[in-house]
């Protein structure tokens, strides 16, 4: 159990949690996040330049939000400078995160396939240095090599093993795997506010407060999602359905969180490779839209959680904030 | 860890008439956890006769932050040194003999002077030479570098003799230097970097006809692939090849030709001369 494992939360919420806590007049509400274990890894994608590299790392991150249909979130964590890059060129890295090792390595090696590969001048590398067991590491030119069809080349350097595959521009070069490593999925803050251009300005401030930091990412569009979820559905074969707590327009009807006023609600949903980074960025976020959009219309701060019985990971806003 | 040094003792007798030594016995895996005493009886070969290592080298053992051989001397005439080399550092100081690091599996091996034929060979009857770690050699090499080689990294700072990588199943060897005839014969796969490629050239225009279609058409080529290697070494021997057109030929094709040579195309290549 880590040092974050909190399973009686509920139960016992530290110490001041229930004190009023406010930013810049903006409420913060005394609850937590809930995150659960993930499988991480990180890739890199480099290019010729910047815009080959955006275009294949914007491919492969596409249609990847949440797990909960697209078997991966993944996103852009940063864009990297030659210096920064195996192979000295422009590069992009993205985090990646799946609910199992095997489900990540066919979502990983799928779009690899299909978005690298096939973008022009690209080259894929792992963005992670561990020393990990074979069953451990996720392949990416160990199954891509074969569009090779025997044309490939591989090549150990330092000791890591690279795949060199002709294609019409050239070669794709592609490190053979890269280490899995564990991460943590469904950290959140929710922004409540008088309107959606209210929620809009705020959701974008802590997005540009966030979307510097290591390790972590926000995987839906423009890092923010409207359909925040509660688990299960009256209908059968859904896991998963709208968060009608925070649903103005139910407001009357079920049993809402949402005061009278409180009009629009944005969920800023974070995956990150540790508790530190999660909280970081949650911090960093909730601070720059509370900051920037207090006088224009952001009401409070909340955040997402299933009593506990989802993840056990807790990420109380209070403590965080204080 | 361990650092054994070991120091060929001079012999007046060698101006005149050199010893043959094979010291393919002298590598990191029959050293360790030996105690010296041990080491001192370790048999070696000189002019088809055992003898006692200590009979010919004197011999040094230290603490080390990791596994280090250390061979130094008038090494002309020693032969097998640094055979079937598996992890850590093999050091030679000075021109060696044939043989050097054949067979080996891993690790390194640095020799500061010239080595002589059949270098990452295989050792002895086997059919594989060198299958994995690095070689770089200061100097030049003879005959047969890199025959049969399986895998890993050899470097040439200087030149070769005959037969670079002949009947190469995979692979890097980078060369500095020019290179002798019969280059890449027989090569299955596996890289042939070459930053000077005059002798080549000339000598694939000497070829008949029919062994000149060993290789293919060259072609230009972006070795992107060399911005992998941090080694400085790699880098300074391929120096040429990063402001120079890059050519690749395909080789040997009489076997299937999925080897490569990677070449820069120089004023002198390019003009024909």
């Amino acid at each position: 159990m880590s040092q974050h494992d909190n399973a009686d939360s509920n139960a016992a919420p530290n110490t001041g949690a229930n004190q009023p806590l406010d930013i810049n007049g903006v409420r913060i509400e005394a609850t937590f996040a809930e995150a659960f274990d993930m499988k991480a890894t990180r890739v890199i994608i480099t290019a010729l330049d910047e815009i080959w590299a955006e275009h294949a790392a914007m491919a492969m991150s596409g249609f990847g939000t949440s797990v909960i249909d697209c078997k991966l979130e993944i996103d852009i964590e940063r864009r990297l400078s030659p210096t920064q890059t195996p192979d000295g060129r422009p590069g992009i890295a993205l985090l990646a995160f799946g609910m199992s090792g095997g489900e990540l390595e066919k979502q990983i090696t799928r779009r690899a396939g299909q978005c690298v590969l096939t973008c022009p001048t690209t080259a894929l590398f792992a963005g992670i240095n561990e020393d990990v067991p074979r069953d451990k590491r996720i392949a990416l030119g160990k199954t891509l090599r074969f569009f090779g069809d025997g044309n490939q080349i591989s090549k150990v350097i330092d000791g890591k093993r690279f795949w060199r595959i002709p294609v019409m521009d050239g070669e794709f070069i592609c490190q053979h795997d890269a280490p899995r490593t564990s991460g943590i999925g469904g950290g959140n803050f929710l922004l409540v506010a008088r309107d959606i251009h209210a929620a809009s300005r705020a959701a974008r401030a802590a997005i540009g407060a966030i979307e510097s930091m290591p390790d972590v990412i926000t995987p839906f569009p423009g890092g923010v999602a409207r359909s925040g979820s509660k688990i299960g559905s009256k209908y059968k074969s859904l896991i998963a359905s709208t968060n009608d707590a925070f649903c103005p327009t139910l407001r009357g009807i079920t049993d809402s969180q949402l005061g009278e006023g409180d009009n629009a609600v944005l969920e800023v949903v974070l995956d990150g490779l540790s508790f530190d980074a999660i909280a970081d960025a949650m911090r960093a976020g909730i601070q720059a839209a509370c900051t920037s959009c207090a006088e224009h219309g952001l009401v409070s701060i909340t955040a997402g959680n299933y009593g506990g019985k989802l993840g056990r990971h807790h990420f109380h806003l209070h403590e965080i904030l204080s | 860890m361990t650092r054994w040094h070991l120091r060929r003792r001079a012999r007046a007798a060698d101006d005149a008439a050199p010893h043959s030594i094979d010291a393919s016995n002298i590598r990191r895996s029959s050293l360790a956890g030996k105690p010296v005493a041990e080491i001192h009886e370790l048999a070696i070969g000189v002019d088809g006769q055992t003898v006692r290592l200590a009979d010919w080298f004197e011999l040094t053992i230290e603490e080390s932050e990791t596994d280090q051989v250390v061979v130094e001397g008038p090494l002309q005439n020693v032969h097998g040194l640094a055979a079937m080399h598996d992890r850590d550092e093999f050091q030679i100081i000075g021109h060696v003999g044939d043989h050097a690091a054949c067979g080996m599996t891993g690790g390194t091996v640095w020799i500061q002077g010239d080595a002589g034929d059949f270098v990452a060979a295989p050792h002895g009857a086997r059919r594989s030479g060198m299958s994995g770690g690095v070689i770089k050699i200061d100097g030049s090499v003879g005959n047969y570098a890199g025959h049969r080689m399986r895998r890993g990294t050899l470097l040439i700072r200087g030149s070769t003799g005959t037969m670079l990588g002949a009947s190469m199943v995979a692979g890097t060897i980078c060369v500095g230097g020019e290179t002798g005839e019969g280059l890449a014969v027989g090569m299955k796969r596996g890289s042939l970097i070459l930053a000077n490629a005059s002798a080549m050239v000339r000598h694939a225009d000497q070829l008949e006809d029919i062994a000149k279609g060993r290789f293919s058409s060259p072609t230009r080529f972006d070795p992107a692939f060399f911005n992998l290697y941090s080694d400085r070494q790699f880098r300074e021997i391929t120096q040429p090849l990063e402001r120079l057109p890059v050519f690749r030929t395909r080789a040997d094709r009489t076997v299937g030709g999925l080897g490569e040579v990677i070449f820069a195309s120089t004023a002198e290549l390019a003009l024909g001369e």
